[in-house]
Parts: C-alpha cells; structure tokens; sequence
C-alpha cells in the first residue's frame, strides 16, 4: 500500500483521537456504560476482544457507539520469522469493520517463534537483516487489514550483542521503509534507560516525530536494580518529567493511560489522564 | 547471525526445561549490561512467559483453583505449562488439554488420589469458558424445516449451538462446581443421581451448566456425532410422538439451532454480534 491509499483508508473509516484516552478493561465496562464518564476514547486490547458472540461484542459495541477507540494488538509477531498468522490477523480485520478504531498498532517485537506463541513481547536485534524483514512484514500486514499500522517501542530486558544499530534509528528507518505510524511509549523508553542506560531524552530526539500518532504512560514495578513493566501502578515521576518533554514538541497527540495488573477503580485511571491533560494544556489550547 | 537463528537462540534458551546448551546458546546472544545480566535477563522473559499463561489458567479454572488452593494450583499448573506450549495467539484457546493432564496427575500422584474428580471439573470449566466466548447462532429456521420433504428423516441431521457443550460424569460436578464458585464456605457435596448428565450452553450472554435426563442426553450427543434424524430414530421405524416432542423443547430451548439435509443445508455462518 503507498502512503497516499494507506491515509485514504485511514481517513475512510476513523474519527481522529484527541486528548488522553483509557484502556478499556473488562472490570470497569458496566460503570463505563451506566455513567458514561467523560473519556475522549477508549483503546480495545485486541486480544481480549477475540470473542465471535456472546457478552463481549455487545458491550464493545456499546462503548463503541458513544466513544472512539484505538485497537491494539500483542500477537501479529511484527520481527516473527514465521510466516504471517493469518487466522489472527483475520480476527483482527473483523475487528476493525466491526468497530472502526481511529487507530490499529502492534509492537515493534517478535511473539511466536516456530509455531509457539510466547504471549509477551520479545525483543529484537537492531540489525540492517531485521529492518528490512519487519519492514516488509509490516507492508504486508497493513496491505490486509488496509489501515496504516503505528508500531509501539517496548521494554526490554536484554540486547542483542550483534545489534548494528540503535532502537531508535532501526524505528525511525522502519517508519520510512514501511510508511508506518509510530506509537511513543513515554513508560517504556523510561524502563529501557534505566535497564540499559539509553538516555530516553537521546532515543525521542532520534525518532520522526511526524510519525508518532499516539502516546502511552504506564506504571512500571520498580524491582531495586532494574525496572519492569508491568502497568501495575500510577505513572512514575520521572516518566512523567519525560512525558513533559515529549508533549511539549507533540501537543496534539493523543495519549493514552494503561493499567493491566492490579487494576485500581475507574476514578484512579480518570484522575491519571486528568494529570495527563494538566501536563499537556499548556502546550495545546485547543484541548484545554 | 540471522533473524530466525537469533529468535531460535533466545525462545529455546526461554523454554522451562532448556538444556545447558540451549541456556548458553541464549546468553551469548546477550549484551553484558551491569543493572540486569544475562542470566537475570532470561529469568525475566521466562517468568513473564510462563505467568501469562498461568493467569489464562487462572481464569479458566476457577473452581478448580479454590479447590486446590493457590499455591497447588500454581505448581500444577506450571508442570502443565513445562509440557503444553501455547500454539495459537488468542489465549483463550489454551489449555484445552489441560483436564486429559489433571487426569494423569491424580492418578498418577499419590496425595491427590481423592481428588479424580478433578479431571472431569476442569473439563467442566473448560465447557463453560468456551461457551462464554463462543459464536452466536442464527434463529432456528422452522420454516426451511417445515418445506423439507416427508422421507427428510433419512438425511437429515440437526445442529447444536455453537456454545453447547456434553459431558457424563461420574462425579457430582455441577454441585462441586456451585459450591466452590459461590459459597464461602465450602459446604458438603452430596451426590445426587449419578452419572450425571450435564449440558454446557450460554442461553444469554453467560455460560449456564444444567443437568438433563438420559435420553435427552443421548439425543444430543447423537446429533453433535452427525447422526441422522432417521438413525436417531432408529432407522425403519416412525418417529415416535416422544421424540418429536424432545426434539421440540431442544428447539425451543436454542440448544438445536439449524439443521442439514443432504440436498439444502440451513446451517449458517455464526452470527458476529
């Protein structure tokens, strides 16, 4: 797809996000629906959304009638070496004509490997080899869900000695050689100078900004030596000293909160976004 | 070093029982970094791996779970998780096996030689989970069925609902099951009539388990095996009143939900809500 049809068929079928969204979770879905908060949009874990019928469709069809969504996807396997799952991504294009999110991103990451499904987010070697495999992949996957992916920067625990090139480099050649979006994760560029001692301001200077269409803050378990990203907690200080920064040169992107573990009342996720806004109005007035 | 060479590397290093070579061969790919070495970096992975598919056990097998009690449930559940790697992305499809491997455990573990109940629980459980995630059905159409000529019988095989699942035990599983997902305080099993005879369907949007008698037991599991309504019917004779009437009331309570003759079928895609 070139960039041209991919914004065409961005621009077909979604609203555009603003201001700072919450991942949806099951546990706060019936609060969601009777009091309506006022949450500018909703970002759908594919995963968890699989569900042909039942109760679950019905109460995203439902949220989805009065909020715009993103969706967000753990298992396309982006730097996977086996061929495409194309039984997931057809779940996947179900979801997207269904629910018609404003914006479709996975992570820059490998999750199954040899027929195994890992379920957790892999890291991969920074390598020319690499750029070019996720590169076409990412083409191929945006051909058949026809939208234009933005691809998420993780955490990790490890790199590859035999990495040639920096994360941020390998992003920001991934954007141009597959004409993808990238989603900024202020929580995990944090994790990662702190684990690897990458000076997160250094990797958001090296991204294309043009590119990134939507930013997440999270919580990280601090573990003493090294941090783990676990979305269990409010955002950290020092990550919200960072998100600072990055909303000072993208005041109009959208930024979501994300809370898995330990899931604390709506009201806690709502007070974090309203924190969020706080921390981005100065920089934007149409939000504010 | 190639991609692929690379990902084999690390998940064969990642895997519970790794052997010292595949250990070695995942920490060399690793970048000495002071905060999180090499090994530590493995533990972390390994951990996560096995903990999302431990929290997928978790929410399947709840019951299951309380009967155990957490840290039982945990061991056995990562010795399922040593020996069943996760093959299809969506979550919610893992651990169809995991009550054939609760069967081995009691009886091939001696402290747990009380609990061969287990087995059939966790398959009860499982029913259940995959009912709640199932497809919708379309409604039944009386009308294609009505136009079906009079000899249909020979052909004609009817269709359960995607949710719906069958299970015999010997156990009195749907109390055990009650008791432990909605009392406090486990309370005392008493077995009814055994074995029970169990249909596992979502009638709404949540799974519901209910016993049946034998017969419709046996109509349903004839009808989930292709049988034809002649066949079920025993072949050569009219179909009795009784049946008729069975077959009605599984109609009406949507646990039939199409049908098939070999020259129309009325079995229709899943409905996507």
């Amino acid at each position: 797809m070139d960039r041209q049809s991919a914004t065409a068929v961005q621009r077909e079928c979604c609203s555009v996000l603003a201001g700072t969204g919450l991942g949806l979770r099951s546990a706060h879905i019936d609060l969601i629906l009777s009091e309506r908060p006022p949450v500018p949009w909703f970002e759908l874990l594919a995963d968890n959304h699989t569900a042909p019928g039942g109760l679950i469709p019905r109460q995203l069809a439902a949220v989805r009638a009065d909020y715009p969504i993103s969706l967000h996807c753990i298992g396309m396997s982006l730097g996977g070496t086996d061929p495409l799952d194309m039984a997931y991504l057809r779940t996947i294009k179900r979801l997207i004509q269904t629910y018609q999110p404003a914006q479709v991103s996975d992570h820059l990451c490998f999750s199954s490997h040899l027929s195994h499904q890992y379920h957790d987010l892999l890291p991969l070697p920074y390598t020319e080899e690499a750029l070019l495999h996720v590169a076409d992949r990412i083409r191929r996957v945006q051909d058949f869900l026809g939208v234009r992916l933005l691809v998420e920067n993780v955490s990790s625990y490890l790199t590859y000695g035999h990495s040639t090139l920096g994360e941020a480099e390998f992003l920001a050649a991934l954007t141009d050689s597959a004409d993808c979006d990238l989603l900024f994760d202020v929580n995990n560029a944090y994790v990662n100078e702190f684990n690897h001692g990458a000076p997160a301001g250094d990797f958001l200077r090296q991204l294309p900004l043009e590119r990134i269409r939507e930013i997440h803050l999270a919580g990280y378990e601090d573990k003493g030596d090294y941090l783990i990203d676990a979305h269990n907690n409010r955002v950290s200080d020092p990550v919200w000293a960072l998100y600072a920064d990055v909303v000072e040169q993208l005041p109009d992107v959208a930024v979501l909160i994300e809370w898995d573990n330990d899931l604390p009342a709506l009201e806690i996720l709502l007070d974090e976004a309203d924190r969020a806004e706080r921390i981005r109005a100065p920089h934007n007035a149409a939000v504010a | 070093m190639h991609l692929a060479e690379t990902e084999s590397l690390l998940t064969a290093g990642l895997a519970p029982r790794c052997s010292t070579a595949q250990r070695a061969g995942a920490l060399r790919l690793i970048r000495e970094n002071d905060r999180i070495p090499a090994e530590l970096a493995l533990t972390i992975y390994r951990n996560n791996l096995s903990g999302a598919l431990i929290k997928a056990l978790t929410a399947a097998f709840p019951a299951c779970r309380r009967i155990l009690g957490e840290t039982c449930f945990n061991s056995i559940a990562h010795r399922f998780i040593e020996n069943s790697p996760s093959e299809q992305a969506d979550l919610n499809h893992y651990a169809a096996s995991f009550s054939d491997f609760v069967d081995n455990w009691t009886a091939t573990q001696a402290p747990f030689s009380d609990y061969r109940y287990l087995g059939d629980l966790t398959r009860l459980e499982w029913h259940c989970h995959t009912a709640y995630y199932a497809a919708d059905d379309p409604p039944f159409d009386f009308k294609a069925l009505a136009e079906a000529s009079r000899d249909a019988e020979e052909t004609l095989r009817f269709q359960l609902a995607h949710s719906l699942s069958l299970l015999q035990s010997d156990y009195p599983l749907m109390e055990i099951r009650e008791t432990n997902l909605y009392q406090d305080d486990a309370a005392q099993v008493r077995a009814d009539e055994l074995p029970e005879y169990l249909v596992v369907s979502r009638p709404a949007l949540q799974a519901r388990v209910e016993r049946v008698d034998a017969v419709t037991f046996q109509i349903l599991s004839a009808c989930q095996a292709g049988r034809t309504l002649a066949d079920i019917a025993n072949s050569g004779r009219r179909l009795s009143n009784t049946l008729l009437d069975a077959l009605a009331e599984l109609i009406q309570r949507r646990w039939i939900t199409g049908f098939t003759l070999d020259s129309i079928s009325t079995t229709r895609e899943p409905v996507h809500a």
